[in-house]
């Protein structure tokens, strides 16, 4: 008989404050991602947003509560472990600026695969060579044109350079894909295919994508959407 | 090792910073290790200059003055040792071969050394080498003179060269035994020691351009022609100093204390070796201030690259906040920037190791025609391997202090960056 798979988030109790400071910021009675989901959470800015993130994705412990990620309860884990752990399982995309200005595009793609085996082996499962996983997972983003993967990444389009973290973020395939507003600075229609080809990659891996904007209009398209501000039972006025 | 390689694409993206610490870094090296490989040298061809004598004998005074005259040439005796006390120290069983030396003449400036052919056979310098002639042969006649390498080729000098010896040891004299000229027989090889600015000539010929004279001066209209000097008596009635050879070395101490205990004479006996290293300690002081100057340039190509690595670190918390998302941890964080200071400090002293070897090949005859200093092109010592460790470790030390602060900077950040 096989094993369920434990939830991508389970979350219970859990009160976070930043260090020194006396209020909590976070405090979230329950929350329960499961995998293969394309949550969108949605909230204004000081809603917490980033902080839930840093808390997924294991810079930050909870104060109190549980925290599981893929059934590792990350509270109990050492700021080293959290570390190894974000580089195996965790694909992350930034609002901007995503990538490393001194690394080509492919070497950008291929970078967790220098901090992270269990993903370099995974990369390798499907391609003789990382770079041949890159060049794969940049085609389905329709960054293909060699001439466009020789320039340096700072002279790419916004656009690109979001695609390339995309890229980047799903090599090795992550069980789990954290977005913090990757498309604010696109938009509408690059904002739409962009989206498009994240979920049809995401679904090809079984990646849960959580996804992070103060764009409520891009809602419909996800499974389910998380009013943070609603949520978070901590006083803003702690931020 | 991955973060090795992107320690270096990094530095390839900020190559010309990267460079211009590199190259002061290199430079620094080079200076530091050029400074130490002269001193090194310095101190071999000095000690070098003369070799295989126990003892140098001269009237009572400074020991370090009677070095400098009797070994350098330089400077001037305030007395003389007596032939007849010469003769009765040279002709001791103990004593296996003598040189003696009159000094205090010139030509062009170059010193005119009267001596016998005991020089050219027992002389020694650096590790028992023996003077060689470079063209013509020893003297033999008593106006007849045999020069040092850089005598004849400043001068121009070749074989049959007629020279006239001036009276004094200033480059310009107004006394000149001008009556008396020498003609070049011989021409000896360089050694790099002072015998390659010397004028030999024979005692007797020495003596000859001396006849007549009272007191450092002539006696007006008494001028000789070599014929008639011919015919005088020209064994010396002194000489300046003497180098002495024993037969063994277990008699040094009692010679020597026999010679500065004679009754008949003032005379000091030294041990060349011992005064050499007393005259070193007084110059070898310009030599290590010369290093410590050279060290702290060194320094000072080490804090440019501290500042360079410094000053990045804040405007690079986005590209820290990249890789902790992809996986790094703080200590691949240190490890990027204490990577990109260790592959400068590396190729730094490499290049400054390198930039060292390109000077010496450029600068090995000049250095050795014009100074008499023999840099060997081999591998680098212990003591510039011991160096270059240092400098390594320093610069290591130095990328330590950015590397930290990106360190904490990553440990705080997380991966929230303010842009």
């Amino acid at each position: 008989m096989e094993q369920p798979l434990p939830a991508a988030v389970a979350i219970e109790q859990l009160g976070f404050r930043w260090p020194g400071a006396s209020g909590e910021v976070l405090i979230l009675e329950q929350l329960r991602i499961e995998r293969g989901e394309r949550l969108f959470i949605e909230g204004p800015s000081g809603s917490g947003k980033s902080t839930l993130l840093g808390l997924l994705a294991g810079v930050h412990t909870p104060q109190r509560g549980t925290l599981e990620v893929l059934g590792t309860a990350l509270e109990t884990v050492s700021s080293a472990g959290r570390d190894h752990f974000r580089a195996h399982h965790i694909g992350y995309i930034f609002q901007l600026f995503n990538l490393i200005p001194y690394l080509s595009v492919v070497e950008n793609v291929t970078l967790p695969c220098r901090f992270s085996a269990l993903r370099r082996e995974r990369a390798l499962r499907r391609f003789a060579t990382l770079e041949q996983e890159a060049l794969h997972l940049l085609g389905h983003l329709d960054l293909s044109d060699p001439k466009l993967l020789q320039r340096p990444v700072t002279a790419l389009s916004v656009g690109q350079q979001q695609r390339v973290a995309a890229a980047r973020a799903l090599i090795g395939s992550p069980e789990l894909l954290i977005a913090d507003e990757p498309t604010s600075a696109l938009d509408r229609d690059r904002c739409e295919s962009f989206l498009a080809l994240l979920f049809q990659e995401c679904q090809a891996s079984g990646t849960t994508l959580i996804f992070v904007s103060h764009d409520s209009g891009l809602e419909p398209l996800f499974d389910r959407t998380l009013r943070l501000a609603e949520m978070n039972r901590a006083n803003w006025r702690n931020l | 090792m991955p973060i090795l390689t992107l320690a270096w694409k990094s530095l390839l993206n900020r190559r010309l910073t990267a460079l211009l610490t590199l190259l002061s870094i290199a430079l620094s090296v080079t200076l530091l290790l050029g400074v130490e490989r002269l001193r090194v040298e310095a101190h071999t061809s000095f000690t070098n200059t003369l070799s295989g004598t126990d003892l140098i004998i001269g009237a009572r005074g400074g020991s370090t003055q009677l070095l400098l005259y009797s070994v350098f040439r330089m400077g001037s005796a305030t007395n003389n040792l007596s032939w007849n006390s010469y003769r009765e120290f040279a002709e001791r069983p103990e004593v296996a071969w003598t040189i003696p030396l009159s000094l205090g003449d010139s030509h062009r400036g170059y010193p005119v050394l009267g001596t016998n052919l005991d020089y050219f056979r027992y002389y020694r310098y650096a590790n028992q080498r023996s003077l060689e002639l470079a063209s013509g042969r020893t003297f033999d006649g008593v106006h007849e003179a045999v020069l040092g390498a850089e005598v004849a080729a400043r001068l121009g000098y070749a074989l049959e060269q007629e020279i006239i010896i001036a009276h004094g040891s200033g480059a310009v004299s107004f006394i000149q035994h001008d009556d008396q000229p020498f003609r070049v027989v011989g021409i000896l090889q360089p050694t790099g020691t002072p015998v390659d600015r010397t004028v030999h000539i024979p005692l007797e010929g020495w003596e000859a351009i001396h006849i007549g004279w009272i007191g450092g001066a002539p006696i007006p209209g008494r001028r000789i022609t070599p014929e008639q000097a011919l015919t005088r008596d020209l064994t010396p009635k002194s000489i300046t100093a003497a180098l002495v050879g024993l037969e063994s070395r277990m008699s040094i101490f009692r010679m020597q204390r026999e010679i500065n205990e004679y009754r008949r004479e003032p005379l000091q006996a030294i041990l060349p070796g011992v005064a050499l290293q007393e005259l070193w300690s007084l110059i070898g002081m310009v030599e290590r201030v010369l290093l410590v100057i050279s060290g702290f340039v060194v320094v000072v190509g080490l804090v440019g690259l501290l500042t360079a690595l410094l000053t990045g670190i804040d405007e690079r918390r986005r590209e820290m906040a990249i890789l902790r998302s992809v996986g790094a941890r703080p200590v691949h964080i240190f490890g990027l920037i204490i990577g990109e200071a260790g592959v400068l400090t590396l190729l730094g002293t490499s290049l400054g190791l390198g930039l060292l070897y390109l000077l010496l090949l450029f600068t090995q005859p000049i250095a050795e025609s014009h100074f008499g200093l023999f840099f060997a092109i081999g591998f680098p010592t212990l003591v510039e391997f011991a160096i270059l460790g240092a400098v390594l470790l320093a610069g290591l030390l130095a990328g330590a202090i950015p590397a930290l602060r990106a360190y904490r900077n990553s440990l705080s950040d997380g991966m929230s960056v303010r842009i």
